[in-house]
């Protein structure tokens, strides 16, 4: 029944965390990334699926909070109003701050298209004491309209069945347009022009429009009409208490103001609820004064339980690795082989797997500084401080996670308007060390530092965190931007992060951990395997076997035990610097020497190579990077 | 004599003024307006971040943050903050 498809393009449209991914992902069964502060989705995504003999594809796109570009994204979305003429726009409206949602929604239907009108969030409405008529916003509109709580998937049936029976998304005559002063007056420019208002496509209409807010060029003719339409604003104007000084504004007014009256008839505020436990919660984690102490706090409580806690079932998992390896060790002959097996194979699976934990940890905590709301006060307390980097306070939200990994935090960082201070902070982000390089850079840390592992780790993070500051310091003053930025940022409501999508969330992230470091860690094992195990025999200053078998006939006491293990870690080390690995250090340590570095550490560094994955991230990430930065 | 402007930006932590007018007309203002900052608008200061420069302001059923630059940009009218 291949034959009987038709299809359809649905856009999703709407504002920044409105829930567009989420009502997207809920559509089409996908799992795209949905966090709790504007500016999640960067680009155009789309995917698919079938209801009643259609093929729907949908198109999820940046969010803008009008018509008016202000941000490349929200240029992203504008792109499609003519091509989405012959489909169907869904514009996704917050029910929880309905006022400026419908801002898109009025102007949408002024340049006449007819969106289904999505109230999602319908929970965060309800829970404030609102309720929304329905029928009543079909008859004032002329769109079809529907309630819907996207986590949940509350109303997607529902959607589906309104996405296959409704037709198209243009209209020529306007239900619900500017007032007729406005309209007259739009209709005007366009005859300037020799159009006709309403022969043209809904971005011509808006060019109009915006020729009347002033924000594009006007002929002469346009610019009388304006001035005309202006005075008789201000005139009538003086009537009422606000006036203003610029046409912009009044046609913000003007919409705002239908707005007004949009809602008072179509939503009914039982009682008004306060939510105050957020507001109490807000004024806590924005305060002046402990603000970036709590923010500090919470990194810290981030790594500290990423590593201590984490360390408990890596315990478990150690211990099982090493039973393993003794039974290994106890029915496989010696040799070559077994060596192999046990300590490159086994510790490379193991070495990975060890750290499943921290990791898991690691993410939990990311899904929950997303989900909750906090990423965005927390670049709200950043922002002054990532300024004498030469940053937007915007650049803490890749950098976070960073810490999880380099590739979606890559992507991210489009959320900085600046192509310069983008490209810099891309170019910071490898020294962010990820999720899968701290299994490697644990692993060193405790071969070649077995006193304190834990302690070189964190000298290392911190290490890094001044080598990031200090070249964002120098790039800052390398490639200064003239451009000035804006900081503009939506507060989003606090959320509680849902169990089941932060479940699905650490699930998609083990396997893709598993997957990516396994092969890395594994490799990497192997070669350290090899590089410490060959040359087999290595020159000694001493026979040392032939001491500690002589050791060992004259009986078992505490002194000769202890003898016999220094005899042994004598010999350890000794074969290990005889080994590929100590050369390889050697030779590079007149490079590290004069910073005091030893050859340990000069082998510690090489490894952070393969480590760091800014090779993988070029290839992988080149042609988005050319997009990203020459758009 | 220049006469000082009183703006969002001057607004005290914890008092609400009522927004008098964008005078500028360019692609931020126009962002602040379609936002909902209007002349008759209700804004409340909620809070300034530790180093004093991006505040927050509650409108129109949310929160933002601006930085003092670009609240600045909005002037409000001189009125009694506590009424
Ligand atoms: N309570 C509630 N929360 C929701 C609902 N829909 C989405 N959310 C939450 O709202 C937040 C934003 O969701 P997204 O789907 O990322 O929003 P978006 O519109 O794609 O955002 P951008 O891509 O940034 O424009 C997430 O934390 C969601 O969990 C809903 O119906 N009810
Ligand atoms: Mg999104």
């Amino acid at each position: 029944m291949e034959g009987s498809f038709s299809h359809k393009k649905v856009f999703l449209l709407g504002n920044p965390n409105c829930g567009k991914t989420s009502l997207f992902n809920a559509l089409t069964g996908e799992r795209r990334h949905v966090g709790n502060w504007p500016g999640v989705t960067v680009e155009r995504i789309e995917g698919g699926r079938e209801h009643k003999n259609f093929k729907l594809t949908f198109i999820d796109l940046p969010g803008s909070y009008s018509l008016n570009p202000f941000t490349p994204e929200e240029a992203i979305a504008l792109t499609i109003l003519d091509e989405a003429s012959n489909g169907l726009f869904l514009n996704i409206i917050d029910s929880g701050n309905l006022e400026r949602n419908l801002v898109l929604t009025f102007q949408l239907l002024e340049i006449g298209i007819r969106p289904i009108l999505v109230f999602n969030c319908y929970d965060e409405l309800l829970t404030k004491g609102g309720k929304i008529n329905l029928t009543e916003v079909q008859n004032q509109t002329g769109c079809l309209a529907i309630t819907t709580i996207a986590p949940s998937k509350k109303g997607i049936p529902e959607l589906l069945d309104l996405i296959v029976s409704e037709q198209k998304a243009e209209n020529r005559s306007v239900p619900m347009g500017l007032s007729d002063f406005w309209q007259s007056a739009m209709e005007r420019i366009c005859k300037s022009q020799g159009l006709t208002f309403f022969d043209l496509s809904p971005s011509k209409r808006l060019e109009a429009e915006n020729i009347l807010g002033g924000s594009t060029e006007a002929t002469p003719d346009a610019k009388e009409i304006r001035e005309q339409l202006f005075s008789s604003l201000s005139e009538s104007a003086r009537l009422t208490s606000h006036t203003s000084s610029n046409l912009a504004c009044f046609l913000a007014l003007n919409r705002y103001e239908r707005i007004r009256k949009f809602i008072s008839t179509c939503l009914t505020l039982e009682k008004e609820i306060k939510i105050e436990w957020k507001e109490r919660l807000d004024g806590f984690l924005t305060h002046k004064i402990f603000g970036f102490p709590i923010l500090i706090a919470l990194m810290i409580l981030v790594f500290w339980t990423t590593f201590s806690v984490g360390s408990i079932p890596a315990g478990w998992i150690q211990q099982a690795l090493g039973w393993l390896s003794q039974t290994g060790k106890d029915y496989l002959p010696e040799g070559l082989v077994s060596d192999l097996l046990i300590n490159g194979l086994l510790a490379g699976v193991g070495g990975v797997l060890v750290f499943l934990p921290n990791v898991l940890i690691l993410f939990l905590w990311l899904a929950i500084l997303e989900d909750s709301g906090y990423m965005a006060r927390a670049v709200f307390l950043m922002d002054r401080f990532m300024q004498t980097l030469g940053l937007h306070g915007r650049a803490f939200i890749p950098m976070a996670m960073s810490l999880g990994c380099n590739v979606p935090a890559v992507m991210a960082t489009k959320i900085l308007e600046d192509p310069l201070q983008r490209l810099r902070v891309i170019f910071l982000l490898p020294l962010v060390p990820c999720s899968a390089r701290l299994p490697v850079l644990v692993l060193l840390c405790g071969a070649f530092f077995p006193r304190h592992p834990s302690l070189v780790l964190f000298l290392l993070y911190f290490i890094n965190l001044l080598v990031i500051l200090i070249l964002g310091r120098v790039s800052q003053s390398l490639f200064r931007s003239s451009r000035d930025s804006y900081f503009l940022l939506e507060m989003p409501p606090y959320r509680w992060p849902t169990p089941r999508s932060v479940f699905l969330l650490l699930w998609e992230k083990a396997s893709h951990f598993v997957k990516k470091a396994g092969t890395v860690i594994l490799c990497g094992t192997i070669l350290i395997w090899f590089l410490s195990s060959f040359p087999r025999t290595v020159p000694l200053t001493q026979d040392f076997d032939e001491a500690i078998s002589e050791l060992s006939k004259q009986g078992p006491s505490e002194q000769i035990e202890k003898q016999i293990e220094i005899l042994a870690s004598k010999r350890d080390q000794e074969q290990l610097s005889g080994r590929y690995l100590a050369k390889i250090g050697n030779q590079l340590l007149p490079i590290v020497k004069p910073i005091g570095f030893g050859w340990r550490e000069a082998i510690l560094r090489f490894f952070m190579f393969p480590a760091l994955q800014p090779l993988e991230l070029f290839i992988v990430k080149v042609n988005r990077w050319g997009l990203l930065l020459f758009r | 004599m220049v006469r000082v402007k009183y703006t969002l930006a001057d607004l005290q932590a914890g008092n609400t003024g009522t927004v008098r007018d964008i005078e500028q007309s360019n692609s931020l203002t126009n962002r602040l307006m379609d936002l909902g900052f209007l002349p008759g608008t209700k804004v409340k200061a909620l809070c300034c971040a530790p180093l004093g420069d991006p505040l927050t302001f509650f409108i129109r059923g949310y929160c933002i943050g601006l930085r003092k630059s670009e609240a600045r940009l909005i002037t409000l009218d001189r009125e009694d903050p506590t009424a």
